[in-house]
């Protein structure tokens, strides 16, 4: 079970992904936050039909396939054919422009599309590329990583992060400055602007 | 497109992870607005819902897909609302344990609501404190390797009582002092620690 106020599960969830509508659904797609010009004509016009294909984000195509109102489909992303180019080599995709929370949207669409096969994948190519961000990661020029860091999706970001830190923690160690007392962590921001 | 506003919070709290920007009371407000303009619409709906009901050929079916898709917009709108408060109140959290007062840059970017949920915190801590006289929960946990350490004044602090007498710290002065003595001074930026 996920927790509730992770914002990581959250951006997940918007990720969008294409489905069916079964249903003829009005109200889709309006009504968004500026209710007071379409407080009069919510409900009215604007039905989608049902049989018709759009993309929704996550949170509410699930939300809608749950009560069987709509049919989910693979997006692009995870697709047959996305699934081959990994297997080939995942090294040199980028994560971050095909789907920024690649991870752990696939887990989702694996369990709610019934695809065990793709949880395999996902396992087999965050492996892969670990070991190529643990070894970034205590490279001494951060500067030209950054053009890697780009590419990373965001649960390898935080990886590449703590690995970083765990670095730098061992470079202090060894000039003896770990017992050096800090500013706190949470006023750095406030300081150094 | 609905929950645009949610998003565009979720947005704001991933972006401040690391830090605490100005309380986005607009935003937070316009997305209360919008979901109890939801809310309402469900209600309206749940009515017309019972009196077709009977009616032979009602379109019960679109009338679910609408209650299923505002529905799924209010506890989204609900979710990241409180994923951005409660990132919010762990930073406060941590401000406290590692400084232990709002330092005066941070007081500003609170909501007053914040600034309630702070002293209460305060208050909470310090009475799970008061019993142990003799232990700081709140200083570092690192074993210390030198009793005595040297500081550099960052910003001028006037007098300061330490266990042995008095110490005056103007700016750019340089001291040897016992590190339990200032060693809250350091974290809170006024103090460096540098190699003596």
């Amino acid at each position: 079970m996920e927790d509730y106020y992770d914002i990581e599960a959250i951006l997940a969830d918007q990720q969008r992904i294409p489905c069916v509508l079964l249903v003829d659904t009005p109200g889709l797609g309006m009504g968004d936050g500026d209710h007071h010009s379409a407080a009069g004509s919510n409900g009215g016009g604007n039905v989608i039909p049902a049989q018709t294909k759009l993309e929704l984000p996550y949170w509410l195509a699930e939300a809608m396939a749950a009560n069987d109102l709509c049919e989910l489909q693979m997006p692009k992303p995870f697709g047959s054919r996305m699934r081959r180019t990994l297997q080939a080599s995942c090294y040199n995709v980028n994560f971050h422009s095909l789907c920024p929370y690649f991870y752990q949207f696939g887990l989702k669409l694996a369990a709610a599309l019934d695809e065990p096969q793709l949880n395999e994948l996902l396992a087999d190519v965050y492996r892969q590329r670990l070991a190529l961000i643990l070894d970034a990661a205590q490279r001494a020029d951060s500067q030209n990583m950054a053009e890697f860091v780009i590419q990373l999706d965001e649960s390898e970001r935080q990886v590449y992060k703590v690995a970083k830190r765990g670095t730098h923690a061992v470079r202090e160690w060894q000039r003896g400055q770990l017992n050096r007392l800090q500013m706190a962590e949470v006023l750095k921001p406030f300081r150094e602007r | 497109m609905l929950g645009d506003s949610a998003y565009k919070l979720a947005l704001e709290t991933k972006r401040t992870q690391a830090h605490l920007p100005m309380y986005n009371e607009a935003l937070v407000h316009h997305l209360c607005r919008e979901t109890r303009h939801i809310m309402g619409e469900l209600e309206t709906l749940l009515q017309s819902l019972e009196t077709i009901r009977d009616e032979p050929d009602a379109d019960t079916r679109s009338v679910a897909a609408q209650l299923a898709v505002k529905h799924a917009t209010v506890k989204r709108n609900k979710r990241c609302l409180l994923a951005y408060q409660a990132q919010r109140l762990r930073f406060l959290q941590n401000v406290f344990w590692q400084v232990g007062g709002v330092p005066e840059e941070i007081k500003p970017q609170l909501s007053p609501a914040e600034l309630d949920f702070f002293s209460g915190y305060a208050l909470a801590v310090n009475t799970y404190k008061a019993p142990f006289i003799d232990l700081d929960l709140t200083v570092s946990d690192l074993p210390p390797k030198d009793l005595y350490i040297e500081v550099r004044v960052l910003q001028d602090c006037g007098e300061v009582q330490l266990e042995n007498g008095s110490l005056l710290l103007s700016k750019n002065s340089q001291h040897h002092v016992k590190r339990t003595d200032v060693d809250h001074l350091v974290s809170r930026g006024l103090l460096q620690h540098i190699d003596g």
